[in-house]
Parts: structure tokens; C-alpha cells; sequence
């Protein structure tokens, strides 16, 4: 069964790209910063830079090691999801659920593997990076050695290479399960209510958001760099509760958008409409990152912001080194929000690139490609659309306590354009992502995209 | 241009025709003739069904024929209008309306209730199909009673009966099916050519029925063998032994050519 994942490996190399590149992304980004674990274990640390290290890794890796376990795991979980006629073929031929599990296993192995093993390189880069930004911004002293050792190594594998095999055998184990007539009933006609399993875990990430947030604007305010990571935890276990229950929530997003897309959308407003209330467990995979994406990068902005404005308002002026710490939580932001891009980018592409046969039905019986591509356009404005009202609610999760435990500050002096920025970024992405790949699925004749199954 | 415009002569009266349609693959260096100078004109309210040995050019012939490929020279006229040259948008704009389509694998919308699917073609061509007129469509398939059910509830043969009502709710002026009964049942498949046969009798719709089995075969009015990208026969009123009998020969014909090539 390992032969035949590493020759099915070979046969379809542009599948396995995207989770190639989420787990090539996550990996690094997390063993740049638990390289400064390594480099605080180093000799010549005083105390002081040994906790400022290890401060920085322990609570950006926090998020992080959740942002990427979640990211890595979407992507790869669906690439299995997305071969489930594969995987009933291989059972009617005599493999057993087992066989299948270790195929699909497999190939998770050798492909997160694979990715975090290249990641090594770039994490270096950037890890020595981030320790020049922080003796620039003066949060540790000249002349530390960098190192990049055991930590980094087993925080890299540690997460993306093993949410990656994770989530690759959950979905293995759920689609080797299911027989065959299942497969393919489940493949068209989905149902869109949760499961109990899941609105309990979801009901537990939206605790632990809600409690981190609330934490750091009461136990741990004023805090500094702990109160702002503490809300910055929030935003992303709100985002990813709220992701849990993205298909429901979609479903309903259909049921609001429902009127305004038949009646000024014509046919494709019709259809993105019938979609988004039959289909939107299949719809809902692009909400993850793009909840995450919102959450973080207008939730940890407002954050800085907000801070930076309470420091000026209590008449604290701000040092040349607050300004360092500015910048480096900028690019902490600015990285995991790449990541996230990334991974909405990937599953948007995916979802809609699988669509090509039921895109060429539709043309076969008289859509023509604008009619098509208009249909897209609006569902995924929809999904974008839902994606920003609950990662604006996740950013509030963790914004809000925030700076009612901040002396001096207001959300409202902050000011909009952060958050229109960002929205504007997350429409746009999810747009493009869907249309360009609907586009490229459409270019061949409806005939040939129907037969080649 | 209107499409309700009387016709100019008996022949712009056909509902389909082909004047010297030919479809030439080039795949590397090889050069495949599909289609070779096809010329074909069916009547309205025929019902006809085009057989051949594989790969002699029967879904080239019914893809170019229903504007789903592109002629490489030659020229297509339904109900007596010619097959626009221009973009993928405008050939569609054409077809739907004027063509309807049978599948072997059905092609439904999965997300779309047996309604939804039936009336989805009108949608997409902006125009509105009264739910009477929905609904007598779905009773003449014999599923009035399924109409809000979604296709993976629906046997292959059921599913199959809702691309046929698909195919009839707006009176296309020909209607195409492609091995219909390829994937079905014995029982399923004489109750869905039944229904063809039916079209045909009473609502006077043109049919044409691509097909490898003999016994759809003879449904037919008339049955037309390719061979090579060529027509090079026809049988009216066919029986099935006798369209097994025609289809035995051409397979030998086949070899026979094969065998001197190889000399």
C-alpha cells in the first residue's frame, strides 16, 4: 500500500500541491519562532533575554501552533474528501478500510514530510531574522548567538507534519467507512446539520476564545505584550469555533441572502442561492481561513492600535523601542496572516477546481462560461461575506476585553480603516481565488469536462 | 430573428441538417478523421437512431451536430437556422431552446430538486416554463410525484426520466439522446425508450438516438451505420435481428480493412 501512495504521489503531483505548500508555510513559520527557544537555551543568555525569548516563542507559537495545525489539517482533510469515488473504487477492487487508510496515510507522510523537511531552510532565514528584529527593537541584547536546534525542529514537525497526518487519518478513516452507494450519495447530495461531535468541540473552542479574551481584559490586563497575545488567543479559538460551525452558519447566510440573490442575480443568483442552501458543507471549507484571516489581522491591528493610543492618551510617550515592538508585531501579524491567505487561497481553488463536472452539466444543458462564473461570483460573495461578519465577531471576542481592561482606550478612536482594509483584502482574495478557478474549469468543452471523471 | 419565421423551402422544414460536416482531430503528428464530408438531413417528428462499431464517429456526429463541438469545415443547420460560428456564448445561446439533450449518465444538478432540474434549462435561457406545463411534462415521464425529490433519491431509470422531461419541457426542435440506456436496466431501458418512442408519436418531436444496442435500435423510424466518419447505410423500419445482422457485417467489413492495412 506504500508503493501504491508514493506512485499515486507521482501520478497526480498538482493535488497535493496546495497541502504541500500550507504545511511548507506552516512549518516554517513555526520553527522560525521556536528557533528562539534554541537560541535562549544558548550559552551567554543573560536571565532577562532568556525570558523575553521565550515569552515571544511560547505566545506567538500559541497561536501559531493552532493557526497551522487548523490550516494544514482543512487543506489536507480535504484533499482526501475530494477523492472519495477514488477511494470507493479502490474498496469494490478489494482493498480493505485499513489498506485504504495506510494508502492515504501514506501519502500525507511523504508529503508533510517532505514539506517540513524543505521548510528547515527558510526557517533559519527568518528565524535569524526575527532575532535581528528584536535586538532592533531592543527587547533583547546585542550579541546573542543564533541557533536553530531540537526546538524548532520538533515544533515544526510537531505541528504541521502531524496535524497534517492527523486530519489525513480522520478523513481516511471516515471516507474507508463508508460504502460505496454512500460515497456517492454523500458526493452530490449533502446534509449541512452538525453533527453532536462537532457542536460540542465547537462549543469548547468558543469557551477557550471567549475565556482568553476575557482574561486579558481582567487577570492579565495592562499587561503589555501578554494582554494583547491573550486577546490575540481569543481571536483565533473564536475564529475557529465559528469555523466549526461554518456550514450551518452558511446555510442560514443563504436563507438572508436568499431574496436579494434570485431577485438581482438572474439565473446565477438562482443557482448560487439553491447552492448555498444544498451544498454548503462543500462551500463552507473556504470559511475556515478566511474567518481566521479576518479575525486576526483586523483583531491584532485594532489591538496595537488601541494600545499604542491608550499609551498616548495616559500621556506615556512612546519610546524608540515601543516603536521596535510595533513593527515586529506587525510582521508577527503580517506572517501569520500570509499563512492564512495562503491556506483560503488553496482550499478556495481546490473546492471550486473540483466543481469542473458539475460546471460542465450546467453548460451542457445551456449555461453558458458567464453564466457560470457570475453563479460563482456569488456565492462566494456570500461566503466572503459571512466569512467577514464572523471574524468580525471573533475580533471583538478578543478586541472588546481588551481595551474595556486598557486605561484610556476606545474602539471607536481607532478608526475604520483598518477593518475596511482588511474586509476589502478577504472579498477579494475569496473572489479571485473562486472566479480564476471556476475560469481555468470552464476552458475546456462542457463535453469533455463531463466525461473525464 | 425571429424563430417562429416560416420556413423558406421543404428543406430549411428539416430539423436537422448537415451539408458536407467534417471534424478532423490532430493529436502530435497523427491526423484523425472523425467526421468525413458528413451530409444528413432529418425530417421533423422522425425518430432515428445512428449506430456504428466504436470509434466511427458517432459522438463526434452527435457533438457537432448539437453544437457541443465545432465543425472543422461544413456547415449545421437546426430548424433551418444555421449554427452560429462565433464564441462558446453565442453557439450556447443557440442550442438551448432549440436542442435538448439525453445523457447516459443522466447529468442532473445534484443540489436542485426533479422541479428544479426540469425547468433549469428555461432558467438559464431567461424564460419562464409555467408549472403546468412543468408538471404535465413530469406526469408524461410518470414521476408527478417525485418532483421534489433531489436526483440521488432517484433510481438510475427514474433519474434518467427526469433528463428526458428536462429535455422536452421546452419543445426543442430536436432532441438528442446519447446511449440513454447505456447504464440501465433491461425493464428501465424499454420504459425510457418508450418514452422517446412516445415524444416522437404524439408530440411530434424529432429525435435522434445515438445507440450501440441493437434492440434500441429498432424504436427507430430509420437507422443510419457509420463507418470511418462516414455514413454508409440506412435501414428503414428496422427490426432488431436485422439491425444485428447490418452491425455484425460492418464489424467484419472493420477487420477486413484492418487486416489490409497491416499488408
Amino acid at each position: 500500500m506504500f508503493r501504491l501512495a508514493l506512485s499515486s504521489l507521482r501520478h497526480r503531483v498538482g493535488g497535493f500541491a496546495a497541502s504541500f505548500l500550507n504545511v511548507f508555510l506552516g512549518a516554517a513559520l513555526l520553527m522560525a519562532f521556536a528557533s528562539l527557544l534554541d537560541t535562549a537555551g544558548g550559552a551567554g543568555v543573560s536571565h532577562d533575554d532568556k525570558n523575553s525569548l521565550t515569552t515571544i516563542a511560547y505566545v506567538v507559537g500559541g497561536w501559531g501552533v493552532v493557526v497551522v495545525a487548523f490550516g494544514v489539517a482543512a487543506t489536507l482533510g480535504l484533499s482526501v474528501r475530494q477523492r472519495a469515488s477514488e477511494i470507493a473504487l479502490l474498496k469494490s477492487a478489494g482493498a480493505t478500510p485499513k489498506q485504504v487508510g495506510r494508502m492515504v496515510v501514506g501519502e500525507a507522510t511523504v508529503v508533510s514530510g517532505l514539506a517540513a523537511a524543505l521548510a528547515v531552510v527558510p526557517a533559519y532565514f527568518a528565524g535569524r531574522l526575527l532575532l535581528t528584529a528584536l535586538t532592533h527593537a531592543h527587547e533583547v541584547a546585542d550579541g546573542i548567538t543564533y541557533k536553530f536546534g531540537p526546538m524548532a525542529l520538533a515544533f515544526g514537525l510537531g505541528d504541521a507534519f502531524v496535524a497534517g497526518c492527523v486530519a489525513a487519518a480522520i478523513a481516511a478513516r471516515r471516507a474507508a467507512r463508508q460504502s460505496t452507494k454512500d460515497a456517492l450519495v454523500s458526493a452530490s447530495a449533502d446534509d449541512s446539520r452538525l453533527s453532536r461531535k462537532r457542536i460540542v468541540w465547537g462549543l469548547i473552542f468558543l469557551v477557550v476564545g471567549v475565556d482568553a479574551g476575557v482574561l486579558s481584559g481582567t487577570v492579565f490586563k495592562n499587561k503589555g505584550f501578554v494582554s494583547m497575545s491573550l486577546a490575540g488567543e481569543g481571536i483565533v479559538w473564536t475564529s475557529i469555533a465559528l469555523a466549526v460551525f461554518a456550514p450551518a452558519l452558511l446555510r442560514r447566510a443563504g436563507l438572508v441572502f436568499g431574496q436579494p440573490l434570485r431577485a438581482t442575480g438572474g439565473s446565477g443568483g438562482y443557482l448560487a442561492y439553491l447552492n448555498l442552501r444544498q451544498r454548503s458543507n462543500h462551500l463552507a471549507g473556504a470559511l475556515m481561513p478566511a474567518v481566521l484571516l479576518t479575525g486576526l489581522a483586523a483583531g491584532s491591528m485594532y489591538l496595537q492600535r488601541i494600545r499604542t493610543l491608550a499609551l498616548k492618551a495616559t500621556g506615556v510617550t512612546q519610546t524608540a523601542d515601543d516603536r521596535g515592538v510595533n513593527t515586529l508585531n506587525f510582521v508577527i501579524v503580517a506572517m501569520i496572516a500570509v499563512f492564512a491567505a495562503v491556506a483560503l487561497l488553496n482550499i478556495a481553488i481546490t473546492t471550486t477546481a473540483f466543481r469542473r463536472r458539475e460546471f460542465g452539466q450546467q453548460r451542457l444543458v445551456g449555461s453558458t462560461r458567464g453564466q457560470v462564473l457570475r453563479m460563482v461570483a456569488m456565492e462566494s460573495l456570500v461566503t466572503g461575506l459571512t466569512a467577514l461578519v464572523l471574524g468580525t465577531v471573533a475580533a471583538v471576542a478578543g478586541v472588546l476585553p481588551f481595551t474595556l481592561g486598557t486605561k484610556g482606550a476606545s474602539i471607536g478612536s481607532a478608526g475604520p480603516l483598518i477593518y475596511v482594509v482588511v474586509a476589502a483584502a478577504v472579498l477579494v482574495l475569496t473572489l479571485v481565488a473562486n472566479v480564476g478557478a471556476a475560469a481555468r474549469a470552464t476552458r475546456v468543452p462542457a463535453a469533455e469536462a463531463v466525461a473525464a471523471v | 430573428m425571429s424563430r417562429t419565421a416560416p420556413p423558406a423551402s421543404a428543406e430549411a422544414a428539416a430539423a436537422l441538417r448537415l451539408e458536407a460536416v467534417s471534424r478532423v482531430f490532430q493529436t502530435g503528428s497523427r491526423t484523425v478523421t472523425a467526421l468525413d464530408s458528413v451530409d444528413l438531413t432529418l425530417v421533423r417528428g422522425t425518430f432515428t437512431a445512428i449506430m456504428g462499431p466504436s470509434g466511427s464517429g458517432k459522438t463526434t456526429l452527435l457533438q457537432c451536430a448539437s453544437g457541443l463541438d465545432r465543425p472543422t469545415s461544413g456547415r449545421v443547420f437546426i430548424g433551418g437556422q444555421p449554427m452560429p460560428a462565433g464564441s462558446e456564448a453565442a453557439v450556447t445561446k443557440f442550442r438551448r431552446g432549440r436542442v435538448g439533450f439525453v445523457f447516459q449518465h443522466y447529468n442532473l444538478m445534484p443540489a436542485l430538486t426533479v422541479k428544479q432540474n426540469v425547468t433549469l434549462p428555461a432558467k438559464l435561457a431567461g424564460r419562464r416554463i409555467s408549472a403546468d406545463r412543468r408538471d404535465a411534462v413530469l406526469a408524461q415521464v410518470g414521476l408527478a410525484d417525485r418532483g421534489d425529490h433531489r436526483p440521488a433519491q432517484l433510481s438510475g431509470g427514474e433519474q434518467q426520466r427526469v433528463a428526458i422531461a428536462r429535455a422536452l419541457v421546452t419543445s426543442p426542435e430536436i432532441l438528442f439522446a446519447d446511449e440513454p440506456t447505456g447504464a440501465l436496466d433491461s425493464r428501465s431501458a424499454q420504459t425510457v425508450l418508450r418514452l422517446l418512442d412516445q415524444a416522437v408519436r404524439t408530440h411530434g418531436q424529432t429525435v435522434v438516438l445515438v445507440t450501440h444496442d441493437p434492440v434500441a435500435a429498432a424504436h427507430a423510424d430509420t437507422v443510419l451505420f457509420l463507418m470511418d466518419g462516414r455514413l454508409v447505410d440506412r435501414l428503414p423500419g428496422p427490426t432488431a435481428v436485422a439491425v444485428a445482422d447490418r452491425m455484425t457485417r460492418l464489424a467484419d467489413e472493420v477487420d477486413r480493412r484492418a487486416a489490409e492495412a497491416e499488408v
